[in-house]
């Protein structure tokens, strides 16, 4: 059995990675075949925010490494743009060609781009500050707004928009959102969908820093470690959880008695859970068993 | 006498170890195999982290290093089960991607949490793509 699974472990074909391969693409000049690559890299789930970086910073190089169009410029400061959305340093343009690095500084300056830090994971039940800011050319004084979700099931999110408050100090713009108010859950797990547009004073949209389409998600959680380790503003980073000191534990001396009834919920419970499982039935094509490492 | 019912207590807890935490997954799509699809990856995922925790391919045509994947005239339909042996990945993602050929014409994703001594049951539709 063993021998069996090791020879599946062993036989498994190594995932390929196809960022590293677009990458080489892109540096070897061949734009058409990165693009390809990107695309099918682009579609896959589980790309991290600086992958997302990369793939957009790559996807932009592409597009203006290809026979020069008005369409795929277009469709590089898209990518640009999308891409200090994900990564407002612009870090990931150390793997793009020349000729996009000189557009994305030229975006930077001339157009209006709302950046934020990206938050994944948030404690729930905790109130919730979203914070942004502007960058690049501003026309007059724009406000920006947050709209958000808290995602239920498969249904259309429906978006409550509220405007974020500008912090002239810091040049900052933000919006707290608070258990239980507005459609913020109270606690639980939770996928939090925002996006945050900035509207010029004639109403007209500057940037988005996600869209409804495609918006930013953000997990609620009270039981993932990384939001367990990352102390709610309100708390002044005391810990979430004060440690308590455990009671007294109760001394019993009828150790016979004890281990008798714990011995029956032991073998009773044992009995109800395996009875309980659910029998799984395979689909037509059973592929068989796949062990994680 | 009562050393003796304790130890015999644990020896019989200890026999009743629970199974290992799984994942049956069952696809399907509206793929025919292999006219439509000849080749399925999946792969599991850290999630939210993204690390991709183990990937594998599933192949019509014989490939070697490939497992067989069957002809499925009347749609695509299939099961994998994962399970978590001797590893402790509680929250994952499985990716699905079907492809004819090097073109990929049907993805699916979706969420789990391994428990404890169970299987989990998780159905994916596999749709196509829209680039």
């Amino acid at each position: 059995m063993v021998a069996v699974l090791l020879s599946l472990l062993l036989c498994a074909p190594a995932e390929p990675d196809r960022l590293a391969n677009a990458r080489s693409l892109v540096a070897a000049g061949k734009y058409a075949d990165a693009l390809v690559d990107l695309q099918a890299v682009s579609q896959m789930y589980g790309n991290t925010p600086r992958e997302q970086a990369e793939l957009f910073a790559l996807r932009a190089s592409a597009l203006l490494g290809l026979p020069g169009s008005a369409e795929h410029r277009l469709d590089a400061v898209e990518a640009l743009m999308q891409m200090y959305h994900v990564d407002p340093d612009g870090t990931a343009l150390a793997h793009a060609t020349d000729e996009a690095k000189a557009l994305a500084q030229h975006l930077r300056t001339q157009r209006t781009l709302v950046l934020t830090d990206r938050i994944v994971t948030a404690r729930s039940g905790r109130p919730l500050r979203i914070r942004a800011h502007l960058a690049g050319v501003r026309i007059g004084e724009p406000q920006l707004f947050l709209d958000y979700s808290a995602q239920h099931g498969g249904e259309e999110p429906e978006y409550v928009r509220i405007p974020m408050e500008h912090l002239p100090a810091a040049d900052v713009y933000e919006a707290w959102l608070r258990p239980g108010v507005g459609g913020v859950p109270g606690g639980g797990e939770h996928l939090l969908l925002y996006y945050i547009e900035a509207v010029d004073p004639g109403g007209i949209v500057l940037d988005s820093n996600g869209t409804a389409r495609d918006p930013i998600r953000l997990t609620l959680s009270d039981t993932l470690p990384e939001a367990a380790g990352i102390a709610a503003l309100d708390e002044g980073g005391r810990p979430a959880h004060p440690v308590l000191p455990p009671p007294p534990r109760p001394w019993y001396k009828r150790w016979g008695v004890l281990g008798t009834v714990a011995g029956v919920i032991v073998i009773g419970g044992t009995i109800a859970l395996i009875l309980s499982q659910p029998k799984p039935q395979p689909g037509q094509g059973n592929l068989g068993r796949l062990d994680l490492p | 006498m009562k050393r003796a019912a304790v130890i015999s207590l644990l020896a019989l807890c200890a026999a009743c170890k629970q199974q290992d935490p799984a994942v049956l997954i069952d696809m399907s799509g509206p793929f025919l195999v292999p006219a439509n699809a000849d080749k399925l990856h999946l792969e599991v995922v850290e999630w939210p982290g993204g690390n991709i925790i183990r990937g594998k391919d599933w192949c019509y045509n014989a490939v070697a290093g490939c497992d067989v994947l069957p002809a499925m005239p009347q749609g695509f339909s299939a099961s994998v089960t994962i399970v978590e042996s001797g590893s402790a990945h509680q929250h994952v993602k499985i990716n699905v991607e079907l492809m004819l050929g090097s073109t990929v014409v049907g993805l699916g994703s979706a969420t789990t949490d391994f428990l404890p001594g169970q299987t989990v049951i998780l159905l994916i539709p596999v749709t196509r793509p829209t680039f």
